[in-house]
C-alpha cells in the first residue's frame, strides 16, 4: 500500500509517511495556486483535503490551472479539480465544497483541518485567513503571485510571525493575475513550495521564511521575519 | 551622508529605473521610510519591508552599507 509513496519514504521515512496519511488540510481556492497545491498533496498522499471555491473553469484558466482541460470548461473548479484528483489518487479523501471564505463561513469549513492552505486571490480573504487561524491556533500557509513574481511563508499561530506582522497598512494596491497578469512556472513552483510547507508542517519540519521569488530576473530572497510584538492580530504576549 | 544598497522587488522596480541593487545616499540616522520616499516608492504599495534580509518598519533606522528591500502586495492566486 505504502508501495505508491515509496521515493517520498526514501527523504522522509515510514512514519513521517503515515502523518501524511493521517493529515486533514483545507485548500482555499482551486485557481492557478490551488490546482498546483492540490496535485502536489494528492500525490504525496495527504490522508483528507477539503477545497473551497466558487468559480468555474473558463478557457484562459487552461494556461495555468493545471488539473483542468477543454472538456472542463464552465464545470464548477471544485468538481473538475475532485475529478481529476481521485484518477491520480483514489486514496485520498476529498471534500469538494461551492462557496466562498468569509469570515462567517471560514469556521465551519476549517473545523477538523490541521493546517489551512492560502489560494486565494486577494488580501481580503487572505486577512480572514489569518484572524481565524490565529485566534482559533491553526497553522497557515500564506502564498501569493502575480506577473513572473511569487511568494510564500509558513504561518503558526503564537510561534511565527503572522501575516499582519510583516504586512504593512492593508491598501486597495494588490497586484494579481487580472491587472499584471501571470506566468504559469510561478503559480506551479509557489504552489508546490506552498504545498511542502504544509507537507513539513505535518511531518513536524516546518518551513521559518518568507520566501520570494522572481522567475524573470532569477531572483530568490528568503527573509527572516519576526513576529510584531504590537500586532493587532497576534500580538500582545510576550514574544521570545 | 551614508550609503545604503536599495533594492525595490517585483512591480515596484517600475518607479524606478531598475530593480537591480544599487547604491542611494541617505543623511545619518535617516530611516526605511526616508529611504523610501528619496527612491519614489508610493508608501501604500509597500506589502513588507527588509533590513539585511530581516523585515524592518518603515520607522527603522538605516545604518551605513545596509542593504534594503521592498516588496509589493502579490495579490494573485
Ligand atoms: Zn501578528
Amino acid at each position: 500500500m505504502l508501495e505508491r509513496y515509496d521515493r517520498q519514504i526514501a527523504v522522509i521515512g515510514e512514519e513521517a509517511q503515515n502523518k501524511i496519511l493521517n493529515a486533514k488540510i483545507l485548500v482555499v481556492g482551486a485557481g492557478a495556486l490551488g490546482t498546483s497545491i492540490l496535485n502536489s498533496l494528492v500525490r504525496a498522499g495527504v490522508g483528507f483535503i477539503r477545497v473551497v471555491d466558487m468559480d468555474v473553469v473558463e478557457l484562459s484558466n487552461l494556461q495555468r490551472q493545471m488539473l483542468f482541460d477543454e472538456k472542463d470548461l464552465g464545470e464548477k473548479k471544485v468538481i473538475a479539480a475532485t475529478n481529476k484528483l481521485k484518477l491520480i489518487n483514489s486514496e485520498v479523501n476529498l471534500e469538494p465544497i461551492v462557496d466562498r471564505i468569509t469570515a462567517d463561513t471560514i469556521g465551519k469549513y476549517a473545523l477538523g483541518c490541521d493546517i489551512i492552505i492560502d489560494a486565494t486571490d486577494n488580501f481580503s480573504t487572505r486577512e480572514i485567513i489569518n484572524k481565524y487561524a490565529i485566534e482559533n491556533n491553526i497553522p497557515w500557509i500564506y502564498g501569493g503571485v502575480a506577473a513572473a513574481f511569487g511568494m510564500a511563508k509558513t504561518i503558526i499561530p503564537k510561534e511565527t510571525a503572522c501575516l499582519k506582522c510583516f504586512m504593512k497598512k492593508r491598501t486597495n494596491e494588490e497586484y494579481t493575475a487580472r491587472n499584471s497578469g501571470i506566468m504559469n512556472g510561478i503559480t506551479a513552483v509557489i504552489g508546490a513550495i506552498e504545498a511542502n510547507m504544509a507537507i513539513r508542517y505535518i511531518i513536524g519540519k516546518p518551513s521559518t521564511k518568507l520566501i520570494y521569488i522572481d522567475l524573470f530576473e532569477d531572483d530568490f530572497q528568503t527573509i527572516e521575519v519576526k513576529r510584531d510584538i504590537n500586532c493587532t492580530v497576534c500580538g500582545g504576549e510576550k514574544v521570545d | 551622508m551614508i550609503k545604503v544598497n536599495a533594492k525595490a522587488f517585483a512591480m515596484l522596480s517600475k518607479y524606478i529605473e531598475t530593480n537591480k541593487n544599487f547604491e542611494i545616499l541617505v543623511e545619518e540616522g535617516s530611516t526605511l521610510r526616508d529611504v523610501l520616499n528619496k527612491l519614489g516608492l508610493p508608501e501604500d504599495e509597500i506589502f513588507t519591508c527588509t533590513i539585511n534580509g530581516e523585515n524592518a518598519t518603515l520607522d527603522d533606522k538605516v545604518k551605513d552599507g545596509d542593504n534594503v528591500g521592498f516588496y509589493p502586495y502579490l495579490g494573485g492566486g
